[in-house]
């Protein structure tokens, strides 16, 4: 990672400061992608029937404007969207046996 | 006697029509009861009471529907219900009718597989194996010709056709696979020769991802087959709504109504009409014997009716009050039962046959394998290491050094138990996924994410993971990486746009300009939001947004990606050359020597001489020369074979991923005993030229791939906003390169506004690519003197880096007399989703 700093952060927080540099490396990656694929599904859910055949002709258009006024419009608050499955996943991550002070009962940390 | 069936007055007179030919020669004739004659048949008949419409009887000619012929229209709201449900029924066919076709699709595509498998099977192979293989061919054929039954217009050439079709696309899917298994095993073979060789393992990775790809697109593409067989579908709406009434139910229903029906109608014409012979030719309406326009009409299979008892509707229907079509009896058989819409479920149930007569057929029970079941017997395609299923939207994760005897049992126990967290998020996610129905989507999603390199991914995760803590970072995260690969996976200029609006709500929320920080956090955000947003897009839509050029290859079974996941990486090639190494165990039935090689970025046909020989038939001589001069001399002489016949700029172009083979000139043993006796014979003066070359001097420039006319912007409007988001993207990253006090001192400046970028003699803006790598920098900038542009090495180092990164992430080769602009330009035309 390039930021050491964001890496140190990450690494406490998540548990794993006792892996190897490489493994680290992927379970940062692996919970990126999870939470980009929550966040996949929970747009996909917020969309209707209706909505998403109106997404799919919008995106033919190929004009990025209406599918930014689409996406305002269908799921106004985006950022919060994310915000949350960020926090479903890492609470689930926490809950499952990852975190810190899971890492720390086992002595890890 | 039998009178013929006679319409005549009968409708004519309920439905209030006159009967205008039946009037006495002379009477005058008009449109209204009241103006009928009392000799009419109509006043006669309204004399005995006959007249008065009961809305729920239903009548000869007078349909549900607008029906042309009885001269007359429903009022409005007559019947909506019973119409509702016909439209239903409408709908519930199409639905039905696309399941098939879907299935039929599976259908085919097993049936090319199970083809291209007996094409393969080798004369030693047993005749039981064989046959196996013949039984099971003849198996799907029973159900082909089983849906093929129950759709209309099927045409036997069509399926021919498509089969052959399928068949080309698998063949072409397994020799890329084959080609890229070869070049990946010519990789590795020069990683080991050279293993601190950078670009060695670069090309290693690239192969392997490569690779690993296709075999993951080729599992797709079985994962799709088997979920298009019917084996994953929800159930169908006829389930869904507990609808019991079975299609095979509905065909026999439908033959005895109609022959209960045209003996009713007769019964009932009889009743009505008076025995009155003097009846003209035009009142005789012949009873209309429609064919249900509904699937079952079209492809009825024998369907075993042993009752011969009638509907039960039909007892209750007036004799007088019969029906003509047989969706009104469907109807009528809804307000009876409730029930109306058949079975549609296309997968015979074991106590159940559609089909009873099929030719083929050698067990109706039995259900479609999947191709898991299929797979195990290794029908089609490469070797399979593991179940198909979910591993497309959700792999199972798995450390990469799991196995490493260096871990610690602490370690060892710390990642057996991340694993199983994963797995514990990944399960329910998943449940939602498929209860959303949003496969595809998190599928595409998944793709994307896959071909952005380490870096980027951990870039954008540690924002997502960590974005609380990211405003107080003390220095931002660098973001070129994720910018570029970002904007360039398709989804450019939504990307843009979504970083604006992160920056200004971020703004908007501190109310304080934004700290470099934020505004990494905010490009990030974006940058993983137009991931997510280019997993939303249409399948279709999305290979054609990222891939256009795709569309162009014949037989290509789906998008590969575009993106070298490793080619970007600037610090992770350890890791990334451990994360390939799951693809090594594929790598096992390569042949050992290699004449194919792949143009990279910055080939030449002389380097990619240099390369074949130094890794194919002839490497283990080649390799073995220490001479400087006779290695030239031998490139030199392959090089020249290769581009006989080329013009000077026909030699010079070479374009990223085309491929040479070397094999021919490999193959002509006097020619290359020839060569090689040649350069251990070199005169003094051969020597002395070879010498006085300057390093690569038969090196043409780098490959110079000019831009394919259909990939050029079409009107001046795709022009204008070509260029403007190339200015966009460029301004950002200029500032990332040359602007502010990050790069070597200089101030806080955008970075076009650098004069790294804007002098006029030396800044890159005005430079061609080709000046730019031929610029010969006099001076470091440590010197103390200021230099700028092509006369600053670092500069020049970076900038060169830059267009080398675009070409990484887009695909595109550089173009020597091009700008930097104008090669950004070129790589959005042929990433975004710009209309051609």
């Amino acid at each position: 990672m390039n930021n050491q700093e964001l890496r140190e952060i990450l690494v406490r927080e998540l548990g794993i400061g006792g892996l190897p540099d490489e493994a680290q490396d992927e379970i940062v990656a692996k919970l990126g992608e999870i939470i980009l694929k929550s966040l996949t599904v929970a747009i996909f859910e917020k969309l209707s029937t209706g909505a998403r055949e109106e997404f799919e002709q919008i995106s033919a258009k190929n004009d990025h404007t209406l599918v930014q006024e689409f996406l305002e419009k269908n799921i106004p608050n985006l950022s919060e969207l994310m915000e949350a499955e960020v926090k479903k996943t890492l609470q689930n991550f926490n809950e499952k046996g990852g975190g810190e002070e899971k890492a720390k009962e086992r002595g890890m940390e | 006697m039998s009178k013929p069936f006679k319409f005549q007055t009968t409708p004519q007179e309920i439905t209030d029509v006159p009967i205008v030919s039946s009037a006495p020669a002379g009477q005058k004739t008009s449109e209204t009861p009241e103006d009928w004659g009392p000799n009419s048949i109509g006043a006669q008949l309204k004399a005995k009471g006959i007249g008065n419409i009961d809305a729920k009887v239903r009548r000869p000619g007078s349909s549900s529907r607008n029906h042309e012929g009885n001269g007359k229209k429903v009022a409005p709201g007559f019947l909506r219900a019973e119409i509702e449900d016909i439209h239903k029924l409408e709908k519930d066919a199409e639905k039905h009718l696309t399941k098939l076709r879907n299935d039929k699709e599976g259908v085919l595509f097993i049936l090319a597989g199970l083809k291209i498998k007996v094409g393969q099977l080798s004369e030693s192979v047993s005749e039981a194996e064989r046959n196996g293989y013949l039984e099971q061919i003849k198996k799907t054929e029973g159900w082909l010709a089983q849906v093929n039954r129950e759709l209309p217009n099927h045409s036997p050439s069509e399926d021919q056709n498509e089969l052959e079709s399928k068949i080309k696309r698998w063949e072409a899917g397994e020799r890329d696979w084959e080609r890229e298994k070869a070049q990946a095993k010519s990789a590795e073979n020069r990683l080991k020769n050279n293993p601190a060789d950078g670009k060695a393992m670069g090309r290693a990775n690239r192969a392997r991802t490569e690779k690993a790809a296709t075999e993951l697109e080729l599992k797709r593409i079985a994962q799709e087959t088997r979920d298009l067989v019917g084996k994953n579908q929800p159930p169908s709406l006829a389930d869904q709504e507990g609808i019991s009434y079975t299609h095979e139910k509905a065909v026999s229903d439908r033959k005895e109504w109609e022959e209960k029906h045209k003996k009713a109608q007769a019964d009932a014409v009889l009743e009505a009409v008076p025995a009155d012979d003097s009846l003209s030719p035009q009142e005789v309406v012949v009873i209309p014997d429609e064919t249900p326009n509904t699937v079952e009409a079209a492809q009825e299979p024998a369907a075993d009716t042993t009752s011969n008892d009638a509907p039960a509707i039909l007892n209750n229907v007036p004799a007088e009050a019969t029906a003509n079509d047989w969706q009104e009896e469907a109807i009528t058989n809804f307000e009876e039962t409730g029930k109306t819409v058949p079975n549609w479920d296309f997968i015979p149930e074991k106590t159940e046959s559609l089909v009873t007569d099929t030719p083929n057929e050698t067990d109706s029970s039995s259900e479609i394998p999947t191709l898991t079941e299929m797979a195990d017997a290794e029908f089609v395609g490469p070797p399979r290491q593991e179940q198909l299923g979910q591993e497309v939207a959700f792999e199972k994760f798995e450390f990469s050094l799991k196995t490493s005897p260096d871990l610690t049992p602490k370690q060892a126990d710390l990642i057996a138990q991340l694993e199983k967290t994963i797995d514990a998020i990944q399960n329910p996610l998943e449940e939602r996924v498929v209860a959303a129905k949003a496969e595809g989507p998190v599928r595409r999603m998944g793709k994307y994410w896959k071909e952005l390199s380490l870096p980027t991914k951990l870039l954008v995760s540690g924002v997502l993971i960590g974005g609380g803590y990211t405003a107080g970072l003390a220095a931002a995260p660098v973001v070129i990486g994720a910018g570029i690969a970002v904007r360039l996976l398709g989804a450019a200029a939504l990307f843009l746009t979504v970083e604006e609006k992160f920056k200004n709500d971020a703004t908007k929320k501190s109310g304080a300009p934004l700290t470099d920080a934020e505004e990494a956090r905010s490009t990030l955000l974006a940058g993983a939001l137009a991931i997510v947003v280019a997993g939303l897009l249409p399948a279709a839509l999305h290979e054609y947004a990222v891939n256009p050029l795709l569309e162009k290859l014949p037989d290509f079974p789906t998008e590969k990606p575009l993106v070298e996941a490793t080619a970007y990486s600037d610090s992770s090639l350890a890791l990334e050359q451990k994360l390939g190494e799951a693809n090594l165990s594929a790598l096992s039935n390569v042949p050992e020597t290699d004449s194919l090689v792949v143009a990279e970025t910055g080939d030449s046909r002389w380097s990619m001489s240099e390369r074949a020989l130094a890794s194919g038939p002839y490497a283990d001589e080649f390799n073995a020369i220490e001479s400087t001069e006779e290695r030239t001399h031998i490139i030199d002489a392959i090089k020249d074979k290769l581009t006989q016949g080329m013009t000077v700029e026909q030699a010079n172009l070479i374009n990223v991923g085309e491929e040479i083979d070397f094999s021919k000139i490999f193959e002509d043993k006097d020619f290359m005993d020839n060569i090689f006796s040649n350069a251990d014979n070199l005169t003094p003066a051969q020597i002395e030229n070879i010498q006085n070359y300057e390093a690569t001097p038969q090196e043409p420039s780098p490959s110079s791939a000019t831009m394919p006319a259909e990939m050029q912007p079409q009107n001046s409007a795709m022009v204008a906003g070509l260029t403007e988001q190339a200015n966009k993207i460029l301004s950002n990253d200029l500032d990332q390169l040359f602007g502010s006090s990050k790069f070597l001192g200089f101030g806080f400046v955008a970075g076009a506004a650098s004069m790294h970028w804007k002098d006029p003699k030396f800044g890159f803006a005005n430079k061609t690519i080709g000046e730019i790598e031929n610029a010969r920098p006099v001076a470091s900038s440590g010197s103390g003197e200021k230099t700028y542009g092509i006369n600053n090495r670092e500069a020049k180092d970076a900038i060169l880096k830059y267009v080398g990164d675009i070409e990484a992430v887009s695909g595109i080769s550089r173009i020597p007399t091009e700008t930097v602009s104008q090669s950004i330009e070129r790589a959005l035309l042929k990433t975004s989703a710009l209309p051609k």
